[in-house]
């Protein structure tokens, strides 16, 4: 009879203590409805661009490192090309040159002079060909930061993706 | 005998709140000197309408924001978002021309980013070619 009765009231324990266990744990159902208003489109590759470089004035001793330029997680594509175009450094109508320089991935330096406003392309390259990653580095620098006018300038790298 | 139930109640009480609570996503490390942005293709939009019902996200390890906005290849603009926050999601987007049908070649979607200061300093941005498949 002890036996019976220590079962049953193990049994119980074991059934109120679990319904007490998953009433604190489940979330309440809600009841109010939610209106879903928007969907995040899958992307098809993802953009990896570095953020942005500040130029000490006076500084003509190196190269100064960009970043890198990459893609990653495409899908369903051939290549992915980016097309980088660059100012001059500018404040207003007051322009000091700059030397980019770029690589992608072993390939050799190579290197263009901007020296107006105007927004000049530098280079094409596949960050994506057929499953095969690259990697563009980038790098600037001024030769010459005479005959500046005190100010802030401002030069622009705009990076253009296109995916096939 | 009671003893044993008890001990029994509790270990099932564990393992019941170990598959029920939700388990917690390890924390995203975030950028320090890139910014992440998604890269698309191709969009489907509705013809006629000016809700999109689409949005965009800003990619949780991102540091700043990001102010999506789509172009025409002529250089007409369709929608510029507001600042989106990392991990947030922008709101549905509204076109100011609404499209007829058909395919727009050389769209842009452009991402202007900004540093979360006060000043919302600009930082370098992307843009990306993608054709609209407007029905």
């Amino acid at each position: 009879m002890k036996k019976i009765v220590a079962l049953l009231l193990m049994l119980t324990i074991i059934i109120s203590l679990t319904a007490a266990a998953l009433a604190a744990t489940v979330p309440k159902t809600k009841t109010e409805t939610m209106k879903i208003t928007a969907v995040v489109p899958e992307p098809d590759y993802t953009i990896h661009v570095p953020e942005n470089t500040t130029m000490t004035y006076g500084d003509t001793s190196a190269a100064k490192n960009l970043g890198s330029v990459q893609v990653s997680d495409v899908k369903n594509l051939t290549t992915v090309k980016c097309t980088v175009s660059g100012t001059s450094l500018k404040n207003g109508t007051n322009y000091i040159s700059i030397k980019y320089e770029w690589k992608l991935g072993s390939n050799q330096w190579e290197y263009a002079w901007v020296s107006d406003g105007s927004n000049k392309q530098l280079c094409t390259c596949e960050l994506y060909n057929a499953g095969a990653y690259h990697v563009l580095d980038m790098k600037a620098y001024v030769l010459t930061w005479s005959p500046a006018v005190p100010g802030e300038y401002t030069a622009t790298l705009t990076y253009n993706f296109v995916g096939e | 005998m009671i003893a044993l139930g008890v001990l029994a109640a509790v270990l099932l009480i564990a393992a019941v709140i170990m598959i029920t609570l939700p388990k917690e996503s390890p924390p995203v490390e975030k950028l320090t000197d890139s910014i992440d942005l998604p890269g698309y293709t191709e969009l489907t939009l509705k013809a006629g309408a000016a809700e999109q019902g689409i949005a965009f996200q800003n990619p949780e390890q991102n540091f700043c924001y990001i102010q999506p906005s789509l172009w025409l290849a002529d250089g007409t603009l369709l929608w510029r978002g507001q600042l989106i926050a990392p991990g947030d999601v922008g709101d549905a987007v509204t076109l100011i021309h609404p499209l007829a049908a058909g395919e727009y070649k050389d769209a842009v979607l452009r991402y202007d980013c900004f540093r979360m200061d006060e000043e919302k300093t600009p930082l370098n941005g992307a843009t990306g070619n993608l054709t609209l498949i407007v029905q």
